[in-house]
């Protein structure tokens, strides 16, 4: 899996197109990146509200018939974040016309649609339809204010926002609930055209498809004119001055003891590979050090692993523990780190955990989803190699660029979710 | 020698055999796919509590979650070796999962299939359980119990069944409960294992770009380096003798949440189907909540303008041969009116039936479903082994959903809802 070279439909409007034939469908996904700016929470409520309706589809039940008709074909639109930026996203899926004894172009069809919910969308005095905006508005707070029901995403934004206070990475892609209650109507439109008429836009096609066909029928419907470029993401390079140590109480039974790292190496950088390789012998896989000892030998969760933050340069590690356990829990997470700065790393733990990573790079190509999301990342993280170059990359790391990155990495943030 | 079924319209094929042991073997060759994808299951879950040995004549009861923890202790080998080391060799990825019927334990990988398979096989063919091993997991399920337990998603559903089901297993949560796995012992686990874990009882599903009978050639090699002495027969799997009445028509609990959930439920006492049946059965009602609650209803977009649910909402219906539950959950602070409205509405569309139009189209919409399945390696070779245990096989999706008329959802619809036998699950925010 390579990253497709983009076909240019206008200045910053770029199709990328996976031609592929061993799925049964097309999929299309349509991603406008913006900044997370003050707009935030306007931005986040503008998907939802364009999917509501259009001026020839008013209502969800016209679009439900719509893709009832065009065989059980999918739609969703809402916000992502990737590393500074909140992605909208658009994104449709539909079998493929050779499976269904009907001449219908549903490629053309699912085009039109999309065209509709981002460029024709349903109005009224000049702006968007008021009790749409008032509902979505309501039901977006009532997302934002939800994530709390989960403990373990709870706990993981929380390990975020402590160790970044007022970094705009971490606000919360949905928007600010409280913004929320007060929505002005004009300003969300002209967000909207804003947006939708000077934001970069990136394409996705992946299916048995043919590139140049494909441009042509976007292009032909769409007519992009040029658009903006944004600002490319720096994160900069934080050292931590001491370790910050967050608890918060709730009525939960299990306690989430999540750690913060800095490792300030993002997708870009040059040694990314190594700390992938490092964090598969960590934390990442089930071979590793942070499985093995907290989990199997020591029996103290069910849960722990960690992860990369590869657009912010930073690395995770997540566990649910019973509370009264937390000071061993944290003791046996950092003697495993201690472990690799002291070299304690076997070949068989280092062939593993390369064999596994690429394992899952290799799996990439059997859904268009994974693929699409590991071309965007890279896109946006600015890392370009393809599956089989990072490969080849996670290959070459040897014992000793393990051993730097564990080194390397310095612990800033400790967050615990506890009991009453 | 493999039964091949076709469905030509989808390009598909299903190779069916059984081992020289009896196992089952379904092979799905895909290709062009990256993955290899095994699954090596038994027609054993959590509500198997209750059985007649093989050989015996009377039955037995363990604790609940017995299946889950065997599951877990599986891993360990008697010759000490690591099963995730084993597979890692080859960069595989192992796992498994216990639900109420069948304990599956699968793989993914990219190359070396055989070798995998050889692995998965072996593993699962070579229980070892010891009193300290036993002790030891009892930390880790706890923690997996607690982390449950703490998710209102699963609150919500247990508290429903609990409300719904006097004695039926299915009430129960699939890993137990935290007093219930502190009595587990090794030698249950090995009476759990003996009876359940036999090839009879077992079936082999393996999906990706491979060749069917190198599969088979494989397979029946492996099955043959088998040393276990164990009673071949089948186990006798007791009815539960669950009335129809609920149990209580509503159950509450406080939570740390944002807002209050609530769940209203519906025990289905039209059960007893099974293979092709049970299958058309699960379309028929389907179908029918997708047209009663689905985004093009009247119900959901008279709901969701009066602000009384939003996209959090959903519905199912969950049916085996001995139980079956429909279920509609939402996130609201007006769940009363929720309940209110659903009752409004369920009872008007009983009485005005459905539009036949929109039937034809979501008919037409599920077809697009149908051929999805067939995307996803995972998801085929996890859905053929349901298929297997069940008798039936992906393709009878197909017949199953042109076989469904305007008159059978309008028919499953109107039996379906009776008030006596729903209730209400709520989770209220602390104070």
């Amino acid at each position: 899996m390579k990253v497709p070279t983009p076909i240019q439909l206008a200045k910053n409007v770029s199709l990328y197109v996976i031609p592929c034939n061993i799925f049964k469908t097309t999929s299309i996904n349509i991603f406008i990146p913006c900044e997370l700016n003050d707009n935030y929470t306007y931005q986040a409520l503008i998907p939802p509200v364009l999917a509501r309706g259009t001026r020839l589809l008013p209502d969800r039940k016209s679009i439900k018939r719509l893709m009832q008709e065009l065989y059980g074909a999918s739609f969703s639109s809402g916000v992502r974040k990737l590393g500074n930026k909140q992605i909208m996203c658009f994104d449709m899926s539909f079998v493929n016309d050779r499976y269904i004894d009907h001449s219908d172009d549903l490629f053309e069809r699912s085009c039109d649609f999309l065209y509709e919910i981002l460029f024709d969308p349903l109005m009224q005095n000049g702006v968007f339809r008021q009790d749409y905006v008032l509902q979505e508005s309501f039901n977006l707070k009532q997302q934002i204010l939800s994530i709390i029901n989960d403990k373990a995403e709870y706990s993981a934004m929380r390990l975020n926002q402590v160790m970044n206070p007022g970094k705009s990475f971490t606000k919360c892609v949905y928007g600010n609930a409280n913004e929320l209650d007060n929505i002005n109507e004009q300003k969300l439109f002209d967000v909207y055209k804003s947006v939708i008429n000077t934001n970069p836009i990136d394409i996705f096609v992946v299916g048995d498809v043919c590139p140049d066909e494909i441009a042509k029928k976007i292009s032909d419907k769409f007519n992009f004119v040029d658009r903006l470029s944004l600002e490319k993401y720096i994160p900069e390079t934080v050292i931590p001055s001491k370790i910050t140590n967050e608890t918060e109480h709730m009525d939960v039974k299990q306690g989430k003891l999540n750690i913060g790292f800095r490792t300030n190496i993002t997708a870009s950088h040059a040694h990314y590979h190594k700390l992938v390789a490092f964090n598969e012998i960590f934390g990442g896989g089930l071979n590793s050090k942070l499985f093995m000892n907290v989990r199997e030998k020591a029996s103290l969760c069910y849960t722990v692993y960690s992860a990369v933050d590869k657009y912010n340069g930073q690395l995770f590690v997540y566990t649910g523990i019973d509370s009264a356990n937390y000071q061993k829990a944290y003791d046996i997470i950092k003697e495993q780190l201690l472990a690799i700065i002291n070299g304690d790393i076997s070949d068989f733990e280092m062939s593993a955990a390369k064999k596994e990573y690429r394992t899952r790079l290799k799996a990439v190509n059997d859904s268009a989803a994974a693929m699409v999301n590991y071309c965007y990342g890279n896109i946006i993280s600015g890392n370009t190699a393809s599956t089989d170059e990072f490969m080849e990359l996670i290959d070459s790391v040897t014992k000793d660029d393990v051993i730097a990155i564990a080194k390397s990495l310095l612990e800033d943030t400790v967050f615990f979710l506890t009991g009453n | 020698m493999f039964q091949i079924k076709e469905f030509p319209l989808l390009d598909e094929k299903i190779y069916r055999t059984v081992l020289s042991n009896g196992l089952r073997l379904v092979v799905i060759p895909k290709k062009g796919f990256t993955k290899q994808f095994a699954m090596y299951a038994t027609d054993y879950g959590s509500n198997d509590i209750k059985f007649i040995p093989v050989g015996k004549n009377e039955a037995v009861e363990v604790p609940l979650g017995i299946a889950h923890f065997l599951e877990h202790k599986m891993f360990d080998n008697p010759n000490g070796e690591n099963v995730f080391e084993q597979f890692a060799a080859y960069g595989a990825s192992p796992n498994a999962f216990t639900g109420n019927g069948m304990t599956a334990y699968y793989f993914v990988s990219t190359n070396d299939f055989y070798e995998n398979l050889k692995i998965l096989v072996n593993y699962v063919n070579s229980p070892y359980f010891t009193e300290e091993s036993v002790e030891k997991e009892k930390g880790i399920i706890a923690q997996e119990i607690t982390m449950y337990d703490d998710m209102e998603s699963w609150v919500i559903q247990k508290n429903l069944l609990k409300a719904l089901y006097h004695v039926h297993p299915v009430k129960n949560d699939i890993a137990g409960d935290v007093e219930s796995i502190t009595s587990i012992t090794h030698d249950m686990l090995y009476l759990c294992y003996n009876n359940f874990y036999n090839p009879g009882n077992m079936v082999l599903v393996v999906v990706g770009d491979l060749d069917p009978n190198e599969v088979l050639a494989k397979a029946e090699e492996y099955v043959k380096m088998d040393q276990r002495k164990i009673p071949v027969g089948k186990v006798i799997k007791p009815s539960f003798n669950e009335p129809k009445s609920i149990v209580t028509s509503k159950i509450s609990q406080h939570m740390d949440v944002a807002r209050p959930i609530v769940t209203y439920g519906c025990k289905d006492n039209n059960i007893g189907f099974t293979a092709g049946e049970l299958l058309r059965r699960r379309l028929c009602v389907d179908m029918a909540l997708e047209l009663f609650a689905g985004s093009e209803s009247e119900f959901f977009n008279d709901a969701y303008d009066k602000q009384i649910i939003d996209n959090s909402f959903e519905y199912g219906y969950t049916a085996e041969t001995d139980y079956a539950y429909a279920t509609f959950t939402v996130e609201t602070d007006r769940y009363d009116e929720f309940i209110s409205e659903l009752k409004q509405y369920i009872c008007r569309t009983k009485e005005n039936g459905f539009d036949k139009e929109t039937f034809d189209r979501t008919k037409k919409s599920y077809l697009g479903d149908i051929i999805r399945i067939f995307n996803s390696v995972n998801g085929i070779a996890i859905q053929s082994t349901y298929h297997t245990f069940a008798g039936t096989d992906l393709f009878d999706y197909y017949d199953a959903l042109n076989s469904i008329t305007f008159d059978d959802i309008t028919n499953a619809f109107a039996e379906l809802f009776c008030e006596e036998y729903c209730a209400v699950s709520l989770i209220l925010p602390r104070e």
